[in-house]
């Protein structure tokens, strides 16, 4: 097995990746750091990799290890997950191992249906990385009003999706 | 504990007091389904900010490209003062790309590609026009400075697929579904078209108002809200219609010539002696022949199983993937490879991970008559008494084999034998299927199946 192979099953395993690390830690520059920790960790041992297993599975294993690691270096951080929640997650990850492509291209089409202010609240919350305070505040909205915002938009982002990778899967 | 979802979404947003953290631990511990949710949300998180970075910046991007009086902006790079704000709204799209663009650095043979990449101007998010949405058995043609296309690849306007070989589908963002057959040589050329330069394409398009038009180097072809297949060379063009209606376009000597094709209807135009395009009265052209199975015999699917199953039309063969969850393929025991009976039968990617799912049900709805085939371990359990019901033992072995292992000998490691089972099934019939086993026994594997038309 070489780089290329690995580059080849790395590429599509990236968001799935990326979004057992991001729900994992708060810090998004540790969240950068330990994702390219965990590429480069898999890139070395890539040729103990069992191809009868899914390449999405091993390199969870993988994060999961390196995130107990972080995380007993943030011992003054209170909220992280333990063990067994990490292990959760990590399976359900890995549930959606076929699935980060074509929800990909289902959100680009649900956007398009999401406009005028909550399409702003959006922009401003993921584009911009704004707090939901400072956009309470540009908004003159309470925060609980911004959240009450994105929970809406994401649970219809959600449903949207769904619906939109069955349809994909099973057309009519 | 509040909405479960909306808790959730607050974590996401930094926002969450140590109480709310602990219900939140609690909530995800208590059910697998719950931690599938708030995997799903944050997938969501992440393509939502790689959604709309890219946006946002294209945005700026188009802005900068106005301004008359900028032509350094125009060289497609960010000024100084675009590149900071960029840093500071991209942090995690930035995360995904620097490890992947780490990971194509540490592979010397892709990396004049990537630096090829760098010298010209990024393309703008509107360029793109397609995706790749999926491939089988598919081998591009090396193409100098390009990385072979993958699954989920954004397509660019002008974007020549060299297929050497196997099958790929397109999806066009206004709702076209193009497969490629290889050997192929198609270039995009916007939203609703496209060049078939040489080779075999089929066309699915499921917005009538969105015509999608394919030229070839004899004539135009125009949908108008259909299913029809094309083959072209420089010297013919093949069309066959499987639904709706399209219209041909081409040149004559006296001017424009027309035919407008219903379902089932098909023509050949060749280029004579004299270079001129005419209609040839033919049998069904044998280039595009093997489109004209319709219709599809899985007309639906259901399963209650977590994972991911995907019905691929025409697609059983020597080669073709096995599972969702697997880098296993489909491969015959013997010389003569799989039998030719199950070739280009539809067929189910099944997952593996449900091959100790004792509770695993699937009901297929078949629209034509049919023979079903189950594909079951080969194993001293096997096969459960539900197959032995209901299925015909036809004496026929197939094996799945790693994917590297396809060239290599037939009885490598890692592999699995499976007994071809068969049933008839009536249009229009349902078919329930149940599980691969009913306890955790090892080394049997989920089953295949494959659904061939009876040919009238």
């Amino acid at each position: 097995m070489n780089s290329a192979s690995f580059t080849n099953l790395w590429v599509p395993a990236q968001p799935i990746v990326s979004s057992y690390v991001f729900s994992s830690v708060r810090n998004s520059h540790d969240a950068e750091d330990l994702l390219q920790e965990i590429a480069s960790a898999a890139f070395n041992d890539f040729a103990e990799f069992d191809q009868s297993r899914s390449f999405v599975a091993w390199v969870l294993g993988i994060a999961k290890y390196r995130l107990l690691t972080y995380y007993r270096s943030q011992s003054a951080q209170k909220m992280v997950f333990d063990e067994s929640t990490l292990a959760n997650l990590a399976s359900a990850h890995e549930h959606l191992e076929t699935q980060a492509s074509p929800r990909r291209y289902a959100l680009r089409k649900c956007l398009q249906r999401v406009d005028g202010k909550k399409r702003q609240v959006l922009q401003w919350r993921y584009a911009e990385d704004r707090s939901v305070a400072s956009i309470a505040e540009q908004l003159n909205a309470t925060p609980n009003a911004v959240s009450m915002m994105l929970y809406k938009s994401r649970k219809f982002l959600l449903q949207c999706i769904q619906r939109t990778v069955a349809a994909m899967e099973h057309p009519e | 504990m509040n909405d479960p979802f909306m808790v959730a979404g607050q974590w996401f947003d930094g926002d969450l007091t140590a109480q709310q953290f602990d219900e939140l631990c609690e909530w995800l511990n208590a059910d697998v389904v719950h931690a599938q949710q708030f995997a799903a949300l944050s997938l969501l998180e992440v393509q939502l900010r790689e959604s709309l970075v890219l946006d946002e910046r294209a945005a700026r991007q188009a802005a900068i490209d106005k301004i008359p009086s900028a032509p350094s902006y125009r060289s497609g790079w960010p000024s100084r003062w675009n590149w900071i704000n960029d840093e500071r709204t991209v942090t995690l799209i930035i995360a995904g790309l620097v490890v992947t663009i780490i990971v194509l650095t540490l592979d010397l043979i892709k990396l004049p590609a990537v630096r090829e990449a760098d010298r010209v101007p990024a393309p703008s998010r509107h360029d793109y026009v397609a995706r790749l949405v999926d491939m089988r058995n598919a081998h591009w043609k090396e193409q100098e400075g390009r990385a072979d296309p993958v699954i989920g690849d954004d397509l660019l306007s002008g974007q020549l697929l060299d297929l050497a070989a196997g099958a790929v589908e397109l999806r066009f963002d206004d709702g076209a579904r193009v497969v490629l057959h290889g050997p192929c040589q198609f270039q995009i050329e916007g939203r609703r078209s496209g060049r078939l330069i040489q080779g075999s394409l089929a066309v699915l398009v499921t917005k009538p108002q969105n015509q999608f038009i394919v030229e070839t180097a004899l004539a135009r072809v125009t949908d108008l809200g259909t299913e029809f297949g094309v083959a072209a060379t420089d010297q013919f063009t093949d069309v066959i219609v499987r639904d709706g209606v399209v219209s041909i376009d081409w040149t004559v000597a006296g001017g424009n010539a027309r035919r407008t094709l219903r379902a089932g209807e098909f023509i050949r135009l060749e280029r004579n002696d004299s270079g001129e395009v005419q209609e040839v009265a033919d049998q069904l052209p044998p280039a595009i022949a093997w489109q004209v199975r319709s219709p599809r015999p899985i007309a639906s699917f259901k399963s209650n199983s977590l994972h991911n199953y995907r019905v691929v039309p025409a697609g059983f063969g020597e080669g073709a993937v096995s599972h969702t969850d697997r880098e296993y393929r489909w491969i015959g025991v013997s010389e003569e490879g799989i039998p030719s009976y199950l070739v280009g039968g539809d067929y189910v990617q099944t997952a593996m991970n449900d091959k100790t799912n004792g509770k695993l049900k699937i009901e297929l709805g078949i629209a034509v008559e049919a023979d079903l085939y189950l594909l079951v371990t080969q194993h001293p359990e096997s096969p459960p008494a539900w197959v032995r019901e209901m299925f015909t033992p036809t004496g026929d072995v197939l094996a799945t084999r790693l994917s590297d292992l396809l060239d290599g000998a037939k009885d490598a490691p890692g592999s699995l034998n499976y007994d071809v089972w068969r049933h008839r099934v009536q249009a229009g019939q349902s078919v329930t299927l149940l599980a691969p086993q009913d306890g955790k026994i090892d080394k049997i594997g989920a089953y295949g199946i494959v659904v061939v038309p009876i040919e009238e």
